[in-house]
């Protein structure tokens, strides 16, 4: 490596570290507003916009679909958060 | 051999090696409240997501959540709503409390509280509220169980007699391993209600309807009104928006606030294991979809029974599913039942030790005595509950409702210690007492509840104000000791 030892080195990494802390900052953020938003959209009176049983989604009708939509994305949301944690 | 031989047979089976891993579970642990309690801080992502899971997910789903799909439709929705909002906060909040643990060596959510205020009133206070939020928890555990065997076998077992021979199961293995003999025989239980779940939820309306697709079709020509929200209540009537919503939110709010999941935190090895295992929870989750499709084909399938609860066992019982299956779907639920009852009853004896007696006595006790205290009261805890179970019939739900919204009187408290240096001990104790009394008034007078606003709820908000209010009034906590306590909190290890 080019920089190994040098005090440009030194320089990266605070670099890195910082550019870490934003992206944890950035995770956090989009998992707390997309906690927000379901929690408006699996309860009234936001279900309102979404409670039909047509179409159906995979043999499930519309609303459940919707529920179950939600979990699995906040699964996506989760292993961001992870992803960026554990680095 | 007649059938309920066969059926007889898998589920001792299932008891036999359930009481074999949690035998073999406590030999590693070592002789301390910590090794007893919190499994020497050393549980891996493996244990942990089938705990978390395995225990939220208790017969009270496993069999109610199809009888809610039955019986009350979309109105079912609300547990698939609050789980993953419930455990979110957990993220952040679970590597909190364990690196503070690590520290102080705390082994429940009470001790954890007692310290940051600097005060055992409210450790007994906590505790208090704790142990009699659980009890009825554990007696509807065992009921489900109980009521379980009795429908399989034809009532050649009584409810007294298979609540009796499961739950001596747990105690025997709560006893030698304690939270490891919960954590391993959890993996096992968790593996087979998965599994039992998903391969019922999609066999049943195939072999009754032609599929799942099919099977909606035919429900939405017939009862559409069981497939939207807020679906219907008890009574079959349409359920209002407000008590749906009110609903999801209390029990995110109350989710791990329960005591026995909370402590669990403590148990894990570090801080990615908590992160793991929140990040795999909503899987686990997914399962609830299986269970209500099966009772949704039990809207159009005969003969269906006076519980709404019973609608699983009934299909499966009724449908030409050979002895074997019947047999597996049986030790599914008693593993649903069991391994939510044994965490219950290990949290609430180390809950009544450490926090109501450690907490008014002082701990003069040696760690050694301290064990084989929480081991008696597990066994008392245990005999305790199953007194409840079989006196007190269907009344026992109401009394769970109760216990939920007392429970959720904990969260001022917890968030407030982890999020507000100028809580107090005196408002921490008179948010959580006002709460709980608002909760239970309101459960003894449902028709004083605005908009049918859940009880829990109203008792939050009334908790809440008296928390800052109070907190406010009265003495601001020693800076330094709170500056050093979250400190600990945010210093990552």
């Amino acid at each position: 490596m080019l920089h190994c030892g040098s005090p440009s080195h030194i320089a990266t990494g605070d670099r890195v570290k910082r550019s870490n802390r934003s992206a944890k900052r950035l995770a956090v953020v989009l998992a707390i507003l997309y906690f927000a938003a379901m929690t408006l959209a699996v309860t009234y009176p936001g279900v309102r916009l979404v409670n039909t049983i047509r179409p159906f989604v995979l043999g499930i009708p519309f609303v459940f679909a919707w529920y179950l939509a939600w979990i699995v994305g906040s699964l996506v949301v989760f292993l961001i958060l992870h992803r960026t944690f554990s680095k | 051999m007649t059938d309920w031989h066969t059926v007889l047979l898998v589920v001792a089976a299932y008891l036999g090696v359930s009481l074999g891993v949690g035998l073999l579970a406590g030999s590693r642990s070592t002789d301390t409240v910590a090794g007893y309690v919190a499994g020497d801080r050393d549980f891996g992502t493996l244990v942990m997501y089938f705990v978390t899971g395995a225990t939220v997910f208790s017969a009270f789903a496993f069999l109610g959540g199809p009888g809610w799909a039955y019986s009350r439709g979309a109105a079912a929705f609300y547990i698939l709503a609050y789980g993953v909002l419930g455990i979110a906060p957990t993220f952040a909040l679970g590597p909190w409390a364990a690196r503070l643990g690590r520290k102080h060596g705390y082994v429940t959510q009470a001790s954890m509280l007692a310290h940051r205020f600097q005060s055992r009133r409210v450790a007994v206070v906590a505790g208090v509220v704790s142990v009699i939020a659980m009890v009825p928890y554990v007696a509807l555990q065992m009921r489900g169980a109980g009521i379980l065997l009795e429908q399989v076998t034809d009532g050649r077992i009584p409810l007294a007699a298979g609540s009796a021979i499961a739950y001596t199961v747990v105690l025997i293995y709560v006893w030698r391993s304690g939270v490891m003999g919960v954590g391993w025989t959890n993996v096992f239980q968790g593996v087979f209600m998965i599994t039992i779940a998903w391969t019922l939820g999609f066999y049943i309306p195939h072999k009754l309807y032609g599929g799942i697709g099919p099977m909606f079709e035919q429900l939405e020509a017939l009862r559409p009104e069981l497939l939207t929200t807020p679906g219907l209540d008890a009574a079959g009537n349409p359920w209002s928006p407000g008590a749906y919503t009110s609903a999801i939110l209390v029990s995110a709010i109350g989710f791990m606030m329960w005591p026995h999941l909370f402590m669990k935190a403590f148990a894990a090895k570090d801080d990615a294991t908590i992160r793991r295992t929140v990040v795999l929870f909503p899987t686990f989750q997914l399962f609830l979809f299986p269970l209500f499709v099966v009772g949704f084909a039990g809207v159009m399938y005969g003969g269906a029974p006076d519980n709404p609860d019973a609608i699983m066992p009934h299909i499966v019982l009724t449908s030409g599913l050979p002895a074997l299956v019947v047999g597996l779907f049986c030790a599914g639920a008693l593993a649903a039942s069991m391994s939510t009852g044994d965490a219950l009853v290990h949290g609430a004896a180390s809950i009544a030790v450490e926090d109501v007696y450690g907490g008014s006595r002082g701990s003069e006790l040696s760690q050694h005595d301290r064990r084989t205290l929480i081991r008696w009261l597990a066994i008392a805890v245990g005999i305790f509950a199953y007194v409840i179970a079989l006196w007190s019939g269907r009344s026992l739900v109401g009394l769970l409702l109760a216990a939920y919204g007392a429970v959720v009187q904990l969260a001022p408290a917890v968030y407030g210690a982890f999020l507000w240096r100028r809580a107090t001990a005196t408002g921490a104790v008179a948010g959580l007492l006002v709460g709980a009394a608002v909760t239970g008034l309101l459960v003894v007078r449902p028709q004083w509840r605005p908009l049918g606003i859940h009880e829990g709820i109203v008792g939050l908000v009334a908790n809440l104000a008296t928390f800052i209010v109070v907190s406010l009034a009265t003495r601001p906590p020693d800076a330094n000791h709170v500056a050093a306590w979250h400190e600990t909190c945010r210093s990552s290890s």
